[in-house]
């Protein structure tokens, strides 16, 4: 059968019960509408949460010290004999050895605030880091003198901006402009009067934001963490973490099974907390994307309805076409044409319905919904694959709808009907 | 050359036809007559193709019709027979020239001549409404524009059922003589079924069905 012809014969047979077929688009329609628009809020619920909430890189793992060693053979600690043992399992690429600065340390903040006073007090938790673990970050490294680089978290800014700062009545602030920023810190001092350690007051400057940073405080080079603790006295020579860096991401699971294995504890908190969320992002896009899959299945008894009703009606039509030279394919060809113009028209009209449903829902949450911290711009994302997905679900649901009709249609007996 | 021997045909427990043997030559122009439901229409369906669940052989022009598969049957019905019905079977939406190109559609390594199919409209007198919709033509101009598509491909059988049955007699007379004139013109055999006495005229021959048993008429 000629293209041009069938495409002729098709418009002509959707034409024959144009109310019962536009029904038909229309349930289509809703059903991939709403399949899309709940996947894309998924898929946007789940992007901010890895890369803006809680970003987890699945090459990362951190090895901790157990919080209670009751080892045959000892205490199990982080010192340089065993960070190179850890570095020598097979599948680690790296290692970034990390040291707590020991002891409390205090800012007190009293002056111009980017155009504002500002006067206020806060405990600040200082953790070393070795410079390699924050790839572009630049002039992170002991500087020798008592101005400590330090670099944050673009997460910390986040809940600056959105919450601190509105409070406050604070300006908001960018990671451009805070670097080179430079702040107080006395560090053996603590707010919570824990005023034993000897006190060094220091500056701290700004040089960078990495979201391997630490959320609670904030990160300096290793070096730094080491001199400073050996200025208070305290242990400068065990490590507080160490940080390996798997090869692939497919060789995680296993370094940190052997790295329990060697009485260690991997602090995987915030991924477990990231799964956990995903997890239940997943479920919740699962269980409404099922409604729109219902829905779909709706669309396809709708459809195998409608087409039905039509294929009786044309049964003369159908056996003419018989008589004058079609085959059954032929005519199961035409009837098929159909439901996938149904399929097509109600996946491509679905398709522009999730667009503007989730235009839409971002309008309305970016104007009734207060500010917070990781706000985003849209709540929803919209890959390729998601319009490709919508068409392709509006053509099955037609293809199962018009699987009963094309039987009936072949199995019509031309003979019968032109008598 | 047709040839029809020990052709049962069976609805059920109704024997339709009973063991018809016959032939027809090429060229020939044959009347087919009978009361209803004597199986003139089951015969013509079976002759075109259409009907397949028969006992016997059933030889047109040197194909044993029972022996071809459904893709060989279809090209049979599109490219040597032209079928022309009692209720013309035209389909609603498509032009009167549409219609004529029907057959087009269907054929596998055909090319849709509209100038042939708008010459067949000039031929049955309907140049002039081959834009019109079926909903827009007379009875009689709706069985000549189905003349017109059974004769798209020059097909070398034409059968007919009762092709006047639902048209005056003034229409009938004009619907008659142009098939027999493009069948003659054309060499093309024609089984007509029809009481139509202009029918029987311009026959070569008068087959008579009657319960199921084909006979010469005197």
């Amino acid at each position: 059968m000629r293209a041009r012809a069938l495409l002729r014969l098709v418009v002509l047979g959707l034409r024959r019960d144009l109310r019962g077929l536009l029904l038909a688009v229309v349930g289509v329609a809703a059903g991939v509408g709403a399949l899309l628009f709940f996947l894309a809020a998924g898929l946007g619920t789940g992007e901010l949460l890895r890369t803006r909430i809680l970003p987890v890189d699945a090459r990362l793992i951190e090895a901790v010290p157990p919080a209670v060693s009751l080892g045959l053979f000892g205490k199990v600690e982080l010192d340089e004999a065993t960070v190179e043992e850890l570095a020598a399992l097979p599948g680690v690429k790296a290692v970034y050895r990390k040291m707590r600065v020991r002891a409390p340390a205090a800012c007190r903040f009293d002056g111009d605030f980017f155009g504002r006073r500002l006067r206020m007090g806060i405990e600040v938790v200082a953790e070393g880091v070795e410079p390699a673990y924050f790839e572009g970050v630049d002039r992170f490294e002991d500087l020798g003198e008592d101005v400590v680089p330090v670099v944050l978290s673009p997460r910390l800014l986040e809940i600056y901006n959105e919450s601190f700062a509105r409070e406050r009545g604070l300006p908001r602030l960018g990671e451009r402009l805070l670097v080179g920023f430079e702040f107080p810190v006395e560090l053996g001092r603590s707010l919570l009067g824990d005023d034993h350690h000897r006190r060094i007051p220091l500056r701290a400057r700004v040089v960078g934001f990495s979201p391997r940073a630490m959320l609670q405080g904030v990160s300096i080079p290793l070096e730094a963490a080491r001199k400073l603790n050996a200025r208070l006295g305290v242990d400068a020579s065990r490590y507080s973490a160490v940080v390996l860096q798997a090869s692939d991401a497919a060789q995680a699971p296993a370094i940190a099974e052997r790295v329990r294995a060697l009485g260690f504890e991997i602090d995987d908190a915030e991924r477990r907390l990231s799964q956990r969320v995903g997890a239940a992002v997943a479920i919740a896009t699962g269980m409404l994307s099922l409604l729109g899959l219902l829905v779909c299945a709706l669309a396809s008894v709708n459809i195998a309805l409608a087409l039905g009703a039509s294929v009786r009606s044309r049964a003369r039509e159908f056996g003419i076409f018989r008589a004058v030279g079609a085959t059954s394919s032929d005519v199961a060809v035409l009837v098929l044409g159909e439901a996938l113009a149904v399929g097509g028209i109600g996946g491509a009209c679905g398709v522009v319905g999730a667009r503007l449903a989730a235009w839409a829902a971002d309008s309305l949450f970016a104007a009734h919904l207060p500010p917070f911290p990781f706000k985003p711009e849209t709540f929803f994302a919209f890959p390729p694959w998601l319009f490709l997905l919508g068409l392709g679900v509006g053509l099955t649901a037609a293809l199962l709808g018009a699987l009963a009709p094309v039987r009936r249609a072949v199995r019509l007996d031309p003979a019968r009907i032109l008598a | 050359m047709i040839r029809v021997r020990d052709l049962v045909r069976r609805h059920g427990e109704v024997e339709v036809l009973r063991g018809i043997d016959f032939a027809i030559a090429p060229g020939e122009f044959v009347a087919l007559t009978g009361p209803s439901g004597a199986g003139k229409s089951t015969l013509l369906q079976i002759l075109g193709g259409l009907d397949r669940g028969y006992a016997g052989t059933v030889e047109v022009f040197g194909k044993d019709l029972a022996r071809l598969g459904e893709r060989e049957l279809a090209a049979y019905r599109n490219r040597e027979v032209g079928f022309v019905f009692q209720a013309f079977n035209l389909v609603e939406g498509l032009s009167a020239l549409d219609n004529v190109l029907l057959p087009a559609t269907f054929g596998r390594g055909v090319r849709a001549d509209r100038g042939r199919a708008r010459a067949l409209l000039e031929r049955v007198g309907l140049g002039a409404k081959a834009e019109r919709l079926p909903s827009e033509l007379s009875g009689g101009e709706k069985q000549r524009v189905a003349l017109a598509r059974a004769l798209l491909f020059s097909p070398r059988l034409v059968l007919a059922d009762e092709p006047t049955g639902a048209l005056d007699e003034e229409n009938a007379r004009g619907v008659i003589a142009i098939l027999c004139e493009l069948c003659r013109e054309g060499g093309i055999t024609a089984v007509v079924a029809s009481h139509e006495r202009a029918v029987r005229e311009a026959a070569d021959r008068h087959l008579v069905l009657r319960d199921g048993v084909l006979e010469e008429a005197a």
